[in-house]
């Protein structure tokens, strides 16, 4: 069967400092959203969001910068991994690409049908504890997500799964999301759901 | 045993239904059990009894017990 492991993952490749200062970037901005799932107390599952997109923010955020500078300066064979470096130099390049292009998007993600500046807001982690089974808890959790995107006048709920992930892209096909084909590439879907269709 | 009472038994098994429950319009709001975890056990439970193999794409289209039974039906058909 084609389940999902998980790839590399950079995140937790960085170490605990560096996974701190993401969540924190969603603790603290001000267009972020979470929800959980507690089994007894015991957070069993949780989604995090933006009202917006977050991947630039979340590369500008000065603690992660510092983490991820305190990271390489405690473990510089990291380097040395070249999966640490395409991932790394990768986001670097968008940021500066970006930058170069004075904050626009690239020119072909403007096609997508998902983006609607201002009103396309993102998933960055929809996560649940199999070990705690609270059935249908990412169900609850991506409904919650997108009461609180309509409530807010969203336009689009998106998120990015990686083409592996064969039960998250279930549950996405299962809550009739749409798969955005301008932003899926070899290794992640895009899958968003327009919220203007559902008020029809 | 047909191939569908093979899977309604199947079904009625990893979804811990009572016997006679298994209908082929049956979808995961239905069944307590069969959220995303559930739908993956289905499915290797499925591949090891019928001897298939799904990929990404199949599987994640079966959004009801009547479209798990036509892919099994198809693949069978089809080895």
């Amino acid at each position: 069967m084609t389940g999902y492991r998980e790839e590399f993952n950079l995140s937790k490749a960085l170490g605990r400092g560096f996974i701190r200062a993401t969540y924190t970037f969603f603790l603290t901005d001000r267009k972020s959203f979470g929800f959980g799932v507690f089994v007894n107390d015991r957070l069993a599952g949780y989604v995090l969001g933006r009202l917006d997109y977050f991947s630039d923010d979340l590369n500008r955020y000065w603690p992660r910068i510092f983490a991820l500078a305190r990271a390489l300066i405690c473990r510089p064979t990291l380097l040395a991994d070249a999966r640490v470096r395409k991932q790394l130099f990768g986001s670097v390049g968008r940021v500066c690409a970006k930058a170069f292009r004075c904050n626009k998007p690239e020119p072909s993600l403007e096609n997508a049908p998902s983006h609607a500046p201002g009103k396309t807001a993102t998933i960055s982690s929809t996560c649940v504890d199999h070990t705690l089974r609270v059935p249908h808890a990412s169900h609850y959790l991506l409904e919650a997500a997108e009461n609180l995107c309509r409530e807010n006048g969203m336009q689009f709920l998106r998120a990015s799964i990686h083409v592996g992930n064969t039960p998250c892209r279930f549950l996405h096909t299962l809550r009739k999301y749409a798969v955005d084909e301008v932003l899926t590439d070899e290794e992640s879907v895009y899958y968003y759901i327009s919220f203007d269709e559902q008020t029809q | 045993m047909s191939v569908e009472q093979q899977f309604a038994a199947l079904f009625e098994k990893n979804f811990q239904l009572d016997p006679g429950d298994f209908t082929e319009k049956l979808v995961p709001e239905d069944v307590m059990l069969w959220d995303s975890l559930g739908h993956m056990n289905m499915v290797g439970a499925v591949e090891e009894t019928f001897g298939l193999e799904f990929e990404v794409d199949e599987i994640t289209e079966m959004t009801s017990a009547g479209k798990i039974l036509e892919m099994i039906r198809a693949k069978s058909a089809a080895d």
